[in-house]
């Protein structure tokens, strides 16, 4: 039986620049894992990486046992950082393509989150705000019966009631069958939905645990734990 | 859980499929739709040519070269009468006429512009993390998008260049077949004009080998900026793009120099089928381009 | 009792802590039928597997007991109940008079605190 994610080894570099510098860690199937990090800490490579948007320099990555490639792209969906439907012309132009290139798209679901957040399926998509972007986008990417959900930094700079919305959509999305991994660098608001987390740093996985148990074992929050394994970060120096 | 093992997962054809007819759609506007319709005036002029022979073959002239013999106007009907004028005012290459050899060269362009916006988009920008995400493979994706503008293109160019063909008339009609004319001569009872022209295909296809050339240039461009990321920082990969962009408009303007014999062609040809396969090789190797930092 | 968590310590515990009070209290009644793992994760707004623990240590305390044809029962045991609305009550008496103890006072000046009917408000 397969690990959901498997990941030996990782490294990628640009012009220098180590971002995946031997990353190693495993997922298992049905769970919200948390990957924190500082900005730059890898966790957008990371994610290319797992898409095949980047290729590897060395080291695995398996998705149910697949190596990443066109297969596991099937498997997959990731929700970027940023905004990927701006050349499309309306919502509905929208779903089409997701109908059309994803044969496991619930376009169902899609339509009806779309209208509980008063979406209709002719509005432009010029049209929308940078928050409302980001709340299609995410019906979109969550309406797939994927066996594994990319969330790149899905919080990062959206009002309370968007980040409310996103924290539902995941907790409704998410089941038996599949793993959603949200990258974040900030922590507080997701700690209650978090399973596992990852802590990267420099490339590396820093620390990896289940939440209660971390917060057994230090009898922190989930977020106090995060801000002192990066508190080095800052100058290099030792404060300990 | 069961529905998740019965479900059918497709990759690879179905996809490939499907970003093959989105591209051609998107192109299908200015690579199929407005050519043929700009291609139809030309069309009707070759029916009124076919016409013209009809006249000359009833009354027996000669329209060979040198013979310069000007005919008594009173031997035509005025339904003759007219379809020579109108041959007439189509070779004088009055503005109407111009202007559709314009368009024509305008919706080529623009065209061809489009196409690469396109392939910078799919690649390159913002919708990338979209279009590479899907369950297609590289490779697989960029033959669906090559094939689309390629078929495009190649009906964008033959019917700019066909038009030509068919306003002067290159289909003759000798009483009972259709010939392909090299030299046409007309003369009429008010002017003597001559028409050269040569067949079309040639040029269609050489403008056809410069565009597979630009297209698959820039995405060896594209492919390479990628992996230069290794090795150094974005700015320095623009500046790269734009030396090697260069490059190609320099290679190109060489081998528009080359013009002139059939046997250029398939040189010509040689260039595209190595860029193709060079990009083959890279784009499975590909390496989108960070747009963040 | 809403739901509110201290992030730093597990948080199924804490779970676990409100739906015996909300027991105890009869919000949920005996041998009523408790909402789904995944009303309640929503409800709490935590994650679904979180919840499962819980309930499974609630079904392991034998608080609640997992019926295949009509969900989770809350327990109609009076002595279990007893016993546990007692373990509660006492460490959060102690709890309270840890707190007395902080403050100076003896356990009769804990008493007669309570006795006087403003403080507890009845």
């Amino acid at each position: 039986m397969n690990d959901l994610v498997e990941i030996k080894d990782l490294k990628r570099s640009f012009a220098g620049k180590k971002a995946l510098d031997g990353m190693s860690f495993s997922l298992g199937t049905g769970k919200v894992v948390g990957l924190l990090g500082a900005n730059g800490a890898g966790k957008t490579t990371l994610f290319r990486v797992m898409t095949g948007l980047l290729t590897k320099d060395s080291g695995s990555v398996k998705i149910d046992g697949i190596a990443v490639g066109a297969k596991t792209n099937e498997l997959i969906s990731y929700v970027p950082d940023h905004f990927v439907f701006g050349g499309f012309r309306r919502i509905s132009t929208a779903i089409m393509y997701m109908k059309r290139f994803f044969s496991d798209f619930d376009e169902k679901k899609a339509e009806s989150l779309l209208s509980k957040l008063n979406f209709t399926p002719d509005q432009k998509i010029a049209a929308l705000s940078k928050g409302q972007k980001a709340q299609v986008q995410l019906v979109l990417f969550m309406s797939r019966k994927a066996k594994l959900f990319l969330l790149d930094e899905p919080l990062a700079a959206v009002d309370p009631a968007t980040r409310e919305f996103i924290i539902k959509t995941i907790l409704s999305t998410f089941g038996e069958d599949n793993t959603v991994l949200i990258s974040t660098h900030v922590v507080m608001d997701i700690e209650l939905i978090l399973d596992e987390v990852v802590m990267i740093k420099d490339g590396k996985v820093h620390l990896q645990g289940e939440t209660d148990e971390l917060r057994e074992k230090y009898g922190k929050t989930i977020n106090e734990i995060f801000k002192d394994e990066f508190r080095f970060v800052e100058g290099g120096v030792d404060n300990e | 859980m069961s529905d998740m093992v019965n479900m059918k997962r497709k990759s690879g054809s179905r996809p490939a499929l499907e970003r093959f007819v989105l591209d051609l759609k998107k192109y299908g506007l200015l690579g199929i739709i407005l050519p043929i319709i700009l291609l139809i005036p030309s069309l009707i002029i070759q029916l009124i040519w076919i016409s013209y022979d009809k006249i000359v073959i009833k009354h027996g002239i000669d329209t060979s070269i040198g013979n310069g013999r000007l005919l008594d106007p009173k031997m035509f009907s005025s339904g003759e009468r007219r379809i020579i004028k109108i041959l007439e005012y189509v070779l004088d290459e009055p503005p109407l006429v111009r202007g559709v050899m314009w368009a024509f060269t305008i919706v080529v362009m623009l065209l061809v512009a489009y196409q690469i916006a396109d392939m910078f988009k799919s690649f390159f920008g913002s919708n990338s993390a979209l279009v590479l995400a899907t369950p297609c493979s590289k490779p697989i994706l960029l033959m669906s998008k090559f094939l689309a503008a390629s078929v495009t293109s190649f009906i964008a160019i033959g019917c700019s260049e066909f038009q030509w063909v068919f306003l002067q008339g290159a289909l003759k009609w000798d009483g009972s077949s259709l010939n392909l004319m090299s030299f046409r001569g007309l003369q009429g009872f008010e002017s003597n004009w001559y028409i050269k022209f040569d067949l079309k295909w040639e040029s269609t296809l050489y403008k056809f080998a410069m565009f597979l050339f630009i297209w698959l240039g820039i995405f060896t461009i594209l492919a390479i900026s990628g992996k230069l990321q290794k090795l150094v920082k974005t700015p320095v990969i623009v500046v790269t793009d734009i030396v090697l962009a260069f490059v190609l408009a320099w290679a190109f303007m060489y081998l528009m120099e080359m013009q002139s014999g059939v046997d250029v062609l398939p040189a010509l040809f040689m260039i595209p089928c190595v860029l193709l396969l060079t990009d083959i090789l890279l784009v499975s190797k590909y390496d989108a381009v960070t747009v963040s930092a | 009792m809403p739901w509110a968590f201290k992030e730093n310590r597990p948080i199924f515990q804490q779970i676990y802590d409100t739906i015996v009070i909300r027991i105890l209290n009869g919000t949920y009644p005996q041998g009523g039928k408790l909402p789904s793992v995944r009303e309640m994760a929503e409800e709490a707004g935590v994650n679904p597997n979180t919840m499962q623990r819980a309930m499974s240590q609630l079904e392991s305390a034998g608080l609640a007991v997992t019926n295949r044809t009509s969900g989770r029962i809350v327990t109609s045991d009076e002595e279990l109940l007893k016993k546990v609305k007692r373990e509660y009550a006492t460490a959060a008496a102690r709890e309270f008079m840890q707190q007395m103890q902080e403050l100076g006072l003896s356990k009769e000046e804990a008493k007669t605190l309570l006795d006087e009917s403003e403080v507890i408000g009845k």
